[in-house]
């Protein structure tokens, strides 16, 4: 029943959004005069990855000299929910005129569905100096959101803000116990974004004329006033995106008796 | 019921002989068995006495030491490589066996002082093959031979948690985590090993200036630090404050900034001799491939797993920046 294929690749987007906000933080050291004697950019990675392509990229050849590289940022998703706050007419239609083999046809789009999707982005630091540099520099853009605006349904030419809000902030390190445990520092950092999904793109072709035939079913016919009105575009060669007028014309049915 | 007098003297400790017998052969032992690693010095730098850290530590100074892998028989302790949120995380554990007073021999070589004007370090090393004490009857085995302090060890002549130990065999890069001393527990009153439990090091951009190639190689392939893909000046030896475009032999004018018409000056270094480009922002200027990562396994990605570059590429047509947002400006920085 509802297997008509689409895919607007709208979550990706967001993603991919969502990764860009943090693709540039960078942070520096300092010795013991305050001159910047380290600078670095810290990288980043989406987390969730196949086990075998993350074997393959961090140690091929089977000559991984160190546990990890420090500091850096992963992300991930961790749950999609309907927003009814956000809730839109569901019969408003979205419409766009596209060129295609058949002419020019008429796309229809009903309005989107609103959703939230929640990500987790953590920071991985051995020292915490580095660790609070990175938050430092996200968390003033947050009050408690920051909007991006995304082009989530190019097709149809709507691009959409798309609110990333920050909902709390949780740190774990762990310092305590036997001197050969591992000491994470880690700070997490719930976030969620207000975004949209859409439904199909249904095409049509475009109407160019419209014919009503109106009182054809009065129960009294005598006299008969039946009136047919006709539009159509001016020129009639126009499509939906051009700009053109309408030919109207109207005529009458009268009684054969008059 | 006294101990044996055999081997005690006074009751109160085990006779130098045996003792040194019993260090002897445990340090033999550890030859025969063991690999030759090199133990890295670390060497703080800025040390924050606020939060306990220093992340600035070089590593410039290694000692090659023979050393026994505690059951190795299974391979590495700990959880080996597991799969995480922030990529694959190797966190192999190893316990190093080194006899002490090989150990505090290393200890004991002469090293030479961290100069502020020289990046040079390390300790005092004797050409091979110009010791001869064929008159004395003695030989020795091996060909690196250090100049030794007659100063007795102490007990804190002994491995340091938070130092290096590289492994050349395994290729791996272990640090320290805690020092056990007390193992075998005083058989003989005394203690002849130190145990290093180590495990794999996390490695944040420190600098590892070693003059072993294939310990200063893991810097070269992992730091992140911009230091090392600065545009550099290639003349250092004169006054080179500014970078000048030559037009004619006497005329000539200055490198400017485009948008405000500042001068790209020369850092400047003790002797007034530029070395690197500085912005007056305080920045450098980057070479074009610091490229952290683009998330396709190239070999120019600083970072295997990262995903920076990549992002940036993909969003050019998912955001948009059209119209003024005002509650978000990313993309605004550049």
């Amino acid at each position: 029943m509802l297997g008509t294929q689409y895919y607007h690749e709208t979550i990706r987007k967001v993603v991919v959004a969502f990764g860009t906000m943090f693709n540039n933080i960078s942070l520096v050291r300092k010795d013991s005069d305050g001159k910047v004697v380290q600078s670095m950019k810290v990288p980043l990675a989406y987390g969730p990855k196949q086990k075998f392509l993350v074997r393959l990229a961090e140690d091929p050849d089977l000559t991984k000299q160190v546990a990890v590289t420090l500091p850096r940022i992963g992300f991930e998703i961790n749950g999609l929910s309907y927003d009814p706050s956000r809730k839109l007419n569901r019969i408003q239609q979205f419409k766009k005129t596209k060129s295609g083999t058949q002419g020019k046809s008429l796309e229809t789009q009903f309005m989107p569905v609103p959703y939230n999707v929640g990500f987790e982005l953590y920071v991985l630091a051995k020292n915490s100096d580095d660790a609070l540099q990175i938050v430092e520099q996200i968390l003033p853009y947050f009050q408690p959101d920051y909007t991006l605006t995304i082009n989530d349904m190019a097709d149809m030419g709507i691009k959409r803000d798309v609110p990333i809000v920050l909902n709390s902030i949780s740190y774990e390190d762990d310092y305590e116990g036997d001197f050969t445990a591992r000491r994470s520092l880690i700070y997490t950092l719930s976030f969620t974004a207000k975004f949209y999904l859409y439904g199909p793109v249904t095409s049509q072709s475009i109407i160019k004329t419209v014919q009503v035939d109106q009182f054809t079913d009065l129960k009294d016919n005598a006299p008969k006033r039946e009136q047919r009105l006709v539009v159509t575009p001016n020129p009639t060669s126009a499509d939906a995106d051009d700009d053109f007028g309408f030919n109207e014309t109207s005529s009458f049915f009268q009684g054969v008796d008059e | 019921m006294a101990v044996n007098s055999a081997f005690h003297t006074n009751n109160v400790a085990a006779l130098a002989t045996e003792q040194n017998l019993y260090k002897n052969l445990v340090a033999e032992v550890i030859q025969i068995y063991g690999h030759d690693v090199h133990y890295l010095d670390r060497t703080l730098v800025a040390e924050d006495t606020t939060f306990g850290e220093d992340t600035l530590s070089k590593f410039r100074n290694s000692a090659k030491i023979e050393m026994y892998v505690e059951n190795s028989s299974g391979g590495y302790a700990g959880e080996k490589e597991l799969m995480t949120k922030f990529g694959l995380q190797d966190l192999s554990e190893i316990t190093f066996v080194v006899a002490k007073h090989r150990f505090q021999e290393l200890t004991k070589q002469f090293t030479i002082e961290d100069a502020t004007d020289t990046d040079s370090g390390g300790s005092i090393l004797l050409e091979s093959d110009t010791i001869d004490m064929s008159g004395d009857a003695v030989t020795f085995e091996g060909s690196d031979f250090y100049l030794l302090s007659e100063t007795d060890a102490t007990g804190a002549d002994r491995p340091l948690e938070g130092d290096l130990v590289f492994h050349p065999i395994l290729g791996k890069l272990f640090e320290v985590n805690f020092v056990v001393h007390e193992e075998p527990y005083y058989q003989l009153d005394n203690n002849p090993v130190y145990k290093l439990q180590c495990r794999t090091f996390d490695y944040s951009s420190e600098r590892l200036d070693t003059g072993i190639s294939a310990i200063d190689a893991i810097e070269d392939a992992l730091s992140v630090d911009t230091l090392v893909y600065q545009v550099t000046l290639e003349q250092s030896s004169a006054v080179n404050e500014s970078v000048r475009i030559h037009d004619t032999a006497t005329t000539r004018g200055l490198l400017k900034d485009e948008t405000d018409n500042d001068n790209i000056i020369g850092e400047d270094d003790s002797t007034s001799v530029g070395e690197s480009l500085l912005l007056e922002t305080g920045e450098w200027l980057l070479q074009e491939d610091y490229i952290i990562g683009e998330g396709s396994r190239l070999s120019t990605d600083a970072d295997p797993s990262a995903q920076n570059e990549l992002f940036d590429r993909l969003d050019d047509t998912i955001l948009d920046f059209s119209e003024n947002n005002p509650f978000g400006d990313a993309g605004s920085l550049g």
